[in-house]
């Protein structure tokens, strides 16, 4: 085979000249920023995982904020402020106006009861008026709000229970899952819940947008989530490790004084339940996952872990809260019974019995006798329900209804979560940009002055240290050759 | 895909990052302009040097985690020679290339002495054309 002498072409200055420009004129016209993209709002990142992005750029953890944010949202005066703020934003999407004497600055079509058609059109500040108008009534109403409250102080804590079992499914001892001891006290509730842990979530409703998924997908997911509720395991995956967490054989200990083993106890508050519930899920992933990784592995299934509880609250915020709508079914749980005088538990027990709804919109609620659910026009349908048999594109006005106090809780929950960490991220920027600002004016003040030192050194200084030097040096030389040159003045004179 | 769609409102990803870019871009303050007399002041300036340049911006290198002076293994630093070939070339292009317009609006004072056969003439007054002028990026 003859030798293949590589060809050689050498280019002109102007050839190769070209050739560069060219290939930088490609270069620049390839460049991402160049390209304009124009995303649907609805295509884009959501706002909260958005927010989430900007913490973790600037170096915060978002698992701080957002375990500080489920700690002012279950204080007793947040939810009953949540709660009414769902009733008259209700109220108002029902073109209702609750309080009788308040004059709105424009004509309210007069609805017959409730029965209203959800299709009229208002301008956004009159419905921003209304829905005012509407809370302010209920806020003045001591006596739906001060039984709200109680009955919300004593039972609080019951929701991160029933969240347990909406995030890791049935616990594995029956009495554990229903009873005295139990995380919920009747088998109905317990079967409501499972039936929200299999259909619901986000599913339902999600805090991020969602990536397309096709029906196939979705069916798989839910097949998975019912099989892993039914085994009462929460998977996690960290560095590529799948871990299995399961809830204690007596989980009550998170949420009652008393150590694992032991009966009674009072019930603790919710934000020190939950800091058990988290302080667990760490533990046993630690457990789980021995080695150096261990503790690292803990403190992200703990992160991880907190975002899941935010997300299951709010995409299932409505069977949580149902109970307090609707009414509780079945028996009232122990903790609110006999918690106030006996007038104000009379109210208590009426509201849990017959629900915010049937008070503030009497008949509104009523019970079917053969199945024993509560029933009603706005009464918001089952996961599994809207799931099975709601078409998103087609829904009729019924559907609507039944799908309306379950939209505004889950967007008033993420509004409530959105504000907070917004909140949060202008005045963190803020800070932020104040320090940087100082930081470069100190850093530019510093370069200025580190420049003239430099140019006075080398041209004021420089000049007369050298000729300082030249001087010394002068001397030293003359030093040695003043003989000579005494020699040389006086030639006459001897030289010793 | 979610059955119940976060509310319009919440969607606002966008708007919330136009306005934390509005709150960065408003720190960056234009030059303000300077006064004839500190433009008189600047007569001292020593005009551009490439070579300058280039050596105080290595001498930051280590501010930022660069490496200066040859490489480990005796390589040269072509960051360096980079430097230097940018900053060459930018000083060359504003030394050689650039050319400074100037326009003055009408309106400036002129004092004006002068003689003619009556004897010393002398005049105040305002110029009443723009004018223009050429300056030479140094």
């Amino acid at each position: 085979m003859a030798y293949v002498v590589p060809l050689e072409q050498p280019l002109s200055e102007s050839q190769a000249k070209l050739i560069a420009q060219v290939g930088s004129m490609k270069n620049l016209t390839d460049l991402s920023f160049l390209k304009k993209f124009k995303l649907k709002k609805e295509e884009g990142i959501s706002l909260f995982d958005y927010l989430i992005k900007v913490l973790r750029s600037m170096g915060i953890d978002p698992q701080i904020l957002l375990t500080s944010f489920l700690n002012e949202f279950f204080r007793t005066d947040k939810m009953v402020e949540f709660l009414f703020s769902a009733i008259a934003k209700l109220a108002a999407a029902m073109y209702k106006k609750l309080d009788p004497n308040y004059e709105l600055s424009f004509e309210l079509y007069a609805c017959p009861g409730i029965d209203c058609s959800l299709n009229k059109s208002m301008t956004d500040e009159e419905i921003v008026e209304l829905v005012e108008c509407n809370y302010r009534w209920l806020d003045s109403q001591t006596l739906i709000k001060e039984p709200l409250a109680i009955a919300l102080t004593a039972l609080k804590t019951r929701m991160i229970q029933e969240l347990m079992i909406l995030i890791f499914g049935k616990p594995k001892k029956d009495e554990a899952a229903v009873g005295p001891n139990g995380l919920v006290n009747d088998i109905g509730r317990l079967n409501e819940l499972i039936e929200e842990s299999n259909c619901g979530g986000n599913q339902i409703f999600s805090v991020s947008v969602p990536a397309s998924s096709n029906y196939g997908e979705i069916e798989y997911n839910r097949l998975q989530k019912a099989e892993q509720t039914k085994k009462g395991n929460l998977s996690f995956q960290i560095t590529c490790q799948g871990v299995q967490i399961s809830l204690p054989d007596d989980p009550m200990y998170l949420f009652k004084d008393v150590p694992p083993g032991f009966q009674g106890g009072q019930t603790v508050t919710p934000q020190v339940a939950m800091a058990n519930v988290f302080n667990y899920v760490g533990n046993q992933v630690q457990r789980k996952t021995t080695g150096e990784n261990s503790q690292s592995n803990a403190a992200s299934a703990e992160k991880s872990f907190v975002q899941k509880f935010l997300e299951t609250l709010i995409s299932s915020i409505t069977c949580l809260v149902s109970p307090y709508f609707v009414g509780f079914v079945g028996t009232i749980p122990g903790e609110a019974q006999g918690v106030a005088p006996q007038a104000t538990q009379l109210l208590v027990d009426d509201l849990l019995t017959n629900g915010l709804l049937n008070i503030v919109f009497p008949g509104s609620v009523t019970t079917d006798p053969n199945t024993g659910k509560r029933v009603g026009e706005f009464v918001p349908a089952t996961s599994c329900e809207i799931t099975n048999s709601y078409d998103k594109e087609n829904l009729t006005e019924s559907q609507k209804k039944k799908i309306a106090l379950m939209t505004i809780l889950c967007n008033l929950l993420l509004n409530m979560l959105i504000g907070y960490i917004l909140a949060y991220v202008l005045e963190k920027v803020k800070e932020m940009i104040k320090k940087y600002i100082s930081k470069r004016a100190q850093a530019r003040i510093q370069r200025k002055i580190d420049k003239m030192k430099k140019k006075f050194e080398t041209s004021m200084v420089g000049r007369s240290v050298k000729k300082a030097e030249r001087s010394a040096r002068q001397v030293r030389l003359l030093q040695t050759i003043s003989k000579l040159l005494k020699f040389r003045k006086n030639p006459s004179r001897p030289m010793f | 895909m979610a059955f119940i769609d976060i509310d319009s409102n919440l969607n606002a990803a966008d708007d919330v990052a136009d306005l934390l870019l509005t709150f960065i871009n408003d720190t960056y303050e234009a030059n303000r302009g300077l006064t004839v007399y500190e433009i008189l002041s600047e007569k001292v300036r020593p005009g551009l040097n490439a070579e300058v340049l280039a050596n105080s911006i290595v001498s930051r290198f280590k501010e930022i985690g660069l490496p200066s002076g040859p490489l480990i293994n005796g390589t040269q630093n072509v960051m360096e020679a980079f430097v230097v070939v940018l900053c060459e070339e930018i000083i060359d292009a504003i030394q050689n290339d650039m050319r400074v317009d100037i326009g003055i609006f009408p309106g400036g004072t002129v004092n004006a002495n002068g003689a003619n056969a009556g004897g010393p003439v002398a005049a105040v007054g305002t110029t009443i054309t723009a004018q223009e002028g050429i300056g030479v990026a140094r």
